[in-house]
């Protein structure tokens, strides 16, 4: 993609190292990583369980980190949880005593934002994922894909230019899981996010990314990266595309080195 | 939307009738029982008297009773109430600090294996013969629940939700407070439910070694002269005490965490 290379830089992994010390020895998790992510690009990253994914997101967001090389995000390197990024996890986390308003709303309490200015905020968000009349439901008054979308609220409530989230749809069933995929590509084409976004599911890589980038077995580093370069927004009956299936072809034979 | 249907479907469970009436009449059957095993078998109310005559005794000794329960329930409230401050004071200082957790848990444990009972002349030696020694004996044994229970409840947060709080930046008193703090409630108030049994327990005791009122006093008093009616009103108004306490933490429980008695 040399021609977009005049694009900001959102993320970047330089030489990227991560090793864990543990009780029972060195665990080598990330060997010489790059990758750089632009604006507003959405770049998923597959790779067989176990290689890193979930260690390079939290390192990324910084919760973890890193043994040596850079990580950058938005020009500063990484040095613990910033604003700018909002992150979904593979469980929906939200608190259980609280509704679904009120989970959206808990970045808004922890930085001492004043409620109600962001209380219709989360009302616009709450329509952009389908769940109006689910505002005063609690967590476990919701299904699997109900919750992981008021996740993606939460994540959202306080305008991060960045997203990064880990197998956020891992958990659901197939057709939710379609579903989702559809409801977060409306979610970024309004939205405008640098999504970073990890997942095993190869066609759902394809139909969301602008790029999709493979890694290897721990220590994982980046074996292929593939442009994506279908029309936006995407289809469903873009999967059954001869190019659809010749881009997972490849992915999956990548993975398998 | 249908997703509307299946969360309205989740409120079916209604109660088996009469679940309530229950505890109830195990009572009063087991009063019944009673009644009729003494006599039946002829047992002479010094021994055991029935209940008509222990609840006949409570009739025309109500304010003596009182006044004595009085004694016993202020014993009871203050023991617990500190065991409530210290023992979560200590749960969340060691939460936080883990050297304290470290260096405190081996104390707490001890101060509960050791027999407190061995230990009360010596309390009330060094604390006298008024309300304070018994206090002081109730919360000895109180507050151990209350510690283990809300530590536990403190410590044992899904991982990921902590890494939720890191992320939106929350400092550790808001992850206290807004996580840890909620998320131990239901074992908080198992401990509490435990801890009100326990003080209790230790109220009556310590006026069983040095009161010189109270209802653990009369039952010792009783019992010494053979006053057994008297014994049984004093065991039936305790045990009320005790039930009717367990039952005020209970209520609390069900209006502070709504969210863990549904279905
Ligand atoms: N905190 C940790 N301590 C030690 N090893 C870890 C830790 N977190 C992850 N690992 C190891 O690092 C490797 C990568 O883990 P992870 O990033 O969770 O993989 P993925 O998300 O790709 O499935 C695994 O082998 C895992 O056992
Ligand atoms: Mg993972």
């Amino acid at each position: 993609m040399k021609s977009n290379d005049h694009r900001k830089v959102m993320i970047e992994f330089q030489a990227l190292e991560k090793t864990f010390r543990t009780s029972k020895g060195e665990v080598h998790a990330i060997e010489d990583l790059n990758i750089k992510i632009f604006d507003k690009e959405f770049v998923s990253v597959v790779g067989p369980s176990g290689c890193g994914k979930t260690t390079l997101l939290k390192i990324t967001s910084g919760l973890l980190p890193r043994t040596a090389g850079g990580v950058a995000v938005n020009g500063s390197p990484v040095d613990g949880p910033a604003k700018q990024i909002g992150m979904v996890f593979q469980n929906p986390v939200l608190l259980k005593w609280r509704t679904v308003l009120d989970n959206i709303l808990l970045p808004i309490e922890i930085l001492k934002l004043p409620r109600r200015s962001y209380q219709e905020k989360a009302m616009e968000l709450i329509k952009l994922v389908d769940l109006i009349g689910f505002e005063n439901f609690l967590p476990s008054e919701l299904s699997g894909g109900m919750q992981q979308r008021v996740s993606l609220c939460r994540a959202l409530i306080t305008d991060p230019p960045i997203l990064l989230m880990d197998e956020p749809f891992g958990s659901l069933d197939a057709l939710t899981r379609d579903d989702m995929n559809l409801e977060l590509q409306r979610i970024w084409e309004t939205k405008k996010k640098t999504v970073l976004f990890i997942t095993h599911s190869i066609p759902e890589a394809v139909f969301l990314s602008d790029r999709v980038v493979v890694l290897s077995p721990r220590p994982s580093k980046v074996v292929l990266t593939v442009d994506v370069n279908f029309k936006r927004p995407r289809e469903p009956s873009d999967k059954y595309e001869k190019e659809f299936g010749r881009l997972c072809t490849l992915l999956r034979s990548a993975i398998k080195k | 939307m249908d997703e509307k249907q299946t969360v309205k479907g989740l409120d079916t469970y209604t109660p088996i009738k009469g679940t309530k009436l229950a505890p109830f009449l195990t009572l009063v059957l087991f009063l019944v029982l009673w009644e009729v095993f003494v006599r039946a078998a002829n047992i002479h109310p010094i021994v055991m008297p029935p209940p008509s005559v222990a609840f006949k005794y409570i009739a025309f000794n109500i304010p003596l009773l009182l006044d004595h329960a009085y004694t016993t329930m202020n014993e009871i409230i203050l023991g617990f109430l500190l065991s409530v401050v210290v023992g979560l004071t200590l749960a969340i200082a060691m939460t936080h600090f883990s050297l304290l957790n470290r260096a405190l848990y081996p104390l707490i444990v001890l101060s509960q294996v050791l027999p407190k009972v061995a230990f009360a002349p010596l309390l009330l030696l060094w604390l006298g013969y008024g309300i304070l020694p018994k206090v002081v004996i109730a919360f000895t044994i109180a507050f151990f629940p209350i510690v283990i229970n809300s530590l536990g409840g403190f410590t044992s947060v899904d991982p990921e939700m902590l890494d939720l709080f890191r992320v939106i930046q929350a400092n550790r008193w808001q992850t206290f407070l807004k996580l840890r703090f909620k998320n131990a409630l239901p074992q908080i108030f198992d401990g509490l439910k435990i801890a009100i049994t326990l003080a209790v327990i230790g109220a009556v005791v310590a006026e069983f070694i040095g009161g010189d009122s109270g209802l653990g006093y009369l039952i010792i008093v009783s019992n010494s002269t053979l006053d057994t009616p008297l014994m049984f009103a004093a065991l039936i108004i305790l045990s009320l005490a005790g039930i009717i306490l367990f039952g005020i933490i209970m209520l609390i429980e069900r209006l502070s965490i709504p969210w863990s008695f549904r279905g």
